[in-house]
């Protein structure tokens, strides 16, 4: 290597350099706009187009034109698309491969457009429509108001009266039976007549031998006579305590056949408590396909908030999306995250109108910023709305205990013929009303937590019942037509992927009123109907129960004849 | 492909100096095996423009080394861990990663840094080691080959008249 230098090699170099330069002022639009696609398709799954990409140098900027997200779930649809963007981005932060963007602008964000060509990707399949929590076994059904005849029911059903007045009538043969062998055994009136014949036998005797032995007699006599009368008493008292006893029992088989009528009454006929949450029924399919489509769009989000990482002694060891090996990162004098926009400015086009707002750190490294996301966005004079306002934070700077809220804020929302459910037996359009929305929602962790209040003014409910022969729907939809002003609640609470809603409104205790109404006049007539047929069948056993009890009665009569006698020869 | 093996073939026969060749190689080394996008990679191309190294053998063996360079991937990948996560290296990779010129020739990265690490230190072995292979070829190879019939069939083959439409590009590069 006689000459080490190739001074000819400059201008290789030279011309490399110019080559690569050219390539980039010319196709780095294309490539990044191509990048843009590919990652925003990756992330979403469904197609990420953009029409333009425009990167200037001198000072480092980008403009993106036309930006199309497609709905994954409705790729006829864009999720959002936004008319332009722009933003300046730090160039001395790019030599340390650092993307911070100081100021970003979105124009024109319009949510929900149609789109030319399906946006599906092939390696994305849509995912399946989840039921409702509403129309689930578990959900809520209207309860049918047939009554079955009273006939019917006695058919099918044991009344409680008759099992107890057989039972009854059988205790009572069996104590009075007991007792007759029982009074045998006393003292009966034969042995008082004999008493009495020795008494009057021994008061009889004339001479003083016999006035001495007679008086000792006497004595024995009135003693054997005392102990029997304590025999009768004793008796007496037991028979009283068992009778009473018997007595109760009578008195609880009177009773019965009230009990049966009430058991049947509450099983057969509907209760007004059933409908305690109709407002689920109105207003749940609404509220709960919000809510899925909020967490969905916010697990996409994802990316933006955090991202993995592993720790390696003092350093973290990044895990990237994409691409060959790990990244290292070391402590820095002043940590910046990798991806960092300071501020978008954004401004939205709904139906309504214009809304503008500001979303401050978006950044993947909110531990490193040490600030969380925040977003506040505004709309006032818009079309059919009087104001918009909603706003919340994203808080991952402390990774392990991630808390993001968002606070929402409706006034004034002119609701035109918007269906709220189109449940089968219940299908409810509103066709005119107003609406003022407050919510607020925390997900901390992997737990939600929401509560949403809606206040609707001059509200013009529509039920279709006319696919309904129920007398209830029929009901609920009379109601429901004669309803002004609604205050509804929906509350959100458990863990994000299996999280229960609870909604609430006036609207329930007066469609159960009106409801109970119906209820309550079905219900008489059935009761009245009911308690005949039972008295039919109950009337002879418990009149015979009542005769057996007199039967039994007679023993207490017996053993007091026999008292009283013996009483009388004791004086 | 054919083009740049007949334009080596051509360089191993001519009077080239085996240095330049084996230099031609170990640059070709460090860009084929370290991920191309890289700005140690600048500096490869700048040295390879700059100093006589033959570009053919930088051409083709840029080819060959980054063929290598799938296959030894994951064991980039473990060494340049080890490297990066090594408690007394910490403080120089510390004080790199605050400077912005390292930071975009991305040495946090584990591939980067092994790939890197693995080429250079190889570099001055290779460069030995190629000039006694180029010399051992001249030497007793080259002319052996010329004549066994296979080189003869060769000879009369489609690739020998890529070859020879090549030959007159010079030595030196």
């Amino acid at each position: 290597m006689k000459k080490i230098i190739r001074w000819q090699g400059l201008a290789y170099f030279g011309v490399l350099l110019a080559l690569l330069c050219f390539f980039t002022f010319f196709f780095v639009d294309d490539f990044i706009a191509r990048q843009i696609e590919k990652l925003g398709s990756a992330m979403v799954g469904a197609k990420v187009e953009l029409e333009e990409a425009d990167l200037s140098f001198f000072p480092a900027g980008l403009e993106l034109s036309r930006l199309q997200v497609t709905n994954p779930d409705q790729p006829m649809r864009n999720a959002v698309e936004i008319e332009r963007i722009a933003m300046t981005i730090s160039t001395l932060r790019l030599l340390e491969k650092k993307i911070i963007i100081e100021e970003m602008t979105a124009e024109g964000i319009r949510p929900d457009t149609p789109r030319r060509k399906s946006g599906a990707l092939s390696k994305y399949t849509a995912r399946p429509e989840e039921p409702s929590p509403e129309k689930s076994e578990k959900g809520f059904k209207i309860p049918d108001l047939e009554i079955p005849d009273a006939k019917e029911v006695l058919a099918r059903e044991k009344l409680e009266s008759l099992e107890l007045a057989a039972e009854y009538r059988s205790k009572i043969e069996e104590a009075t039976a007991r007792w007759q062998e029982r009074l045998a055994e006393l003292p009966d009136q034969e042995k008082l007549n004999n008493y009495q014949k020795r008494l009057a036998e021994l008061k009889g005797g004339s001479d003083l031998a016999g006035l001495i032995g007679g008086a000792t007699e006497l004595v024995a006599l009135r003693k054997e006579i005392q102990a029997d009368l304590d025999r009768l008493r004793a008796a007496r008292d037991e028979f009283r305590t068992i009778s009473e006893s018997y007595r109760e029992d009578l008195d609880e088989l009177k009773n019965a056949p009230r009990r049966d009528l009430e058991r049947l009454v509450a099983k057969y006929t509907p209760s007004s408590e059933g409908l305690a949450n109709l407002s689920t029924l109105i207003f749940g399919d609404k509220t709960g396909n919000i809510v899925r489509k909020s967490l969905f769009w916010y697990e996409k989000a994802q990316p933006l908030l955090a991202r993995a990482k592993e720790k390696r002694g003092d350093n973290k060891v990044v895990k990237p999306v994409r691409g060959d090996g790990v990244w290292v990162k070391f402590e820095e004098k002043n940590p910046v995250p990798e991806f960092l926009i300071r501020r978008i400015a954004a401004s939205a086009e709904i139906e309504a109108g214009r809304f503008d707002g500001t979303i401050i750190n978006v950044t993947p490294d909110q531990d490193i910023l040490g600030a969380p996301l925040s977003y506040d966005f505004d709309g006032d004079s818009l079309e059919g709305l009087r104001s918009l306002h909603f706003d919340g934070v994203f808080n991952h700077v402390d990774p392990d205990r991630p808390r993001d809220t968002i606070n929402l804020a409706v006034k004034g929302y002119s609701i035109q013929k918007t269906e709220l459910s189109d449940n089968e037996t219940l299908p409810v359009t509103i066709e005119s009303g107003q609406a003022d929305l407050d919510g607020e929602a925390v997900l901390q962790g992997n737990d939600i937590s929401g509560d949403l209040l809606a206040q609707l003014t001059s509200v013009d409910f529509i039920v279709d019942s006319s696919g309904s022969s129920g007398a209830v729907t029929q009901a609920l939809a009379e109601a429901l037509a004669e309803i002004n002003n609604v205050t509804a609640q929906a509350e959100i609470e458990g863990p994000i992927d299996d999280y229960s809603m609870r909604i609430s409104s006036n609207l329930d205790q007066v469609l159960k009123n009106a409801v109970g109404r119906t209820i309550e006049k079905k219900t008489a007539a059935f009761k009245q109907n009911l308690q005949e047929n039972i008295m039919a069948q109950v009337k002879e056993p418990l009149a015979a129960a009542e005769g057996d009890f007199a039967d039994f009665g007679d023993i207490s009569e017996k053993i007091s004849a026999r008292l009283q006698m013996g009483g009388d020869l004791l004086r | 492909m054919l083009k740049s093996i007949a334009r080596l073939l051509k360089v191993l026969n001519s009077e080239t100096d085996p240095g330049q060749i084996s230099l031609g190689f170990c640059f070709a080394m460090i860009i084929g095996l370290t991920p191309l996008m890289t700005l140690h990679n600048i500096l490869i191309i700048f040295l390879v423009c700059i100093l006589r190294a033959n570009l053919s053998a930088f051409l083709l063996g840029f080819m060959v080394f980054t063929g290598i360079a799938y296959l030894l991937d994951p064991l980039f990948n473990q060494l340049g861990l080890v490297l990066l996560t090594a408690d007394p290296l910490e403080p120089l990779w510390t004080s790199m990663y605050n400077l912005a010129l390292f930071r975009l020739e991305s040495f946090n990265n584990s591939i980067v840094m092994g790939s890197l690490v693995f080429s250079l230190v190889l570099f001055i072995p290779m460069y030995f080691l190629f000039n006694l292979l180029i010399a051992k070829y001249r030497d007793h190879l080259l002319s052996w080959i010329q004549k066994t019939r296979v080189m003869k069939f060769f000879m009369a083959s489609k690739f020998y008249r890529i070859y020879k439409s090549v030959s007159g590009l010079g030595g030196t590069a």
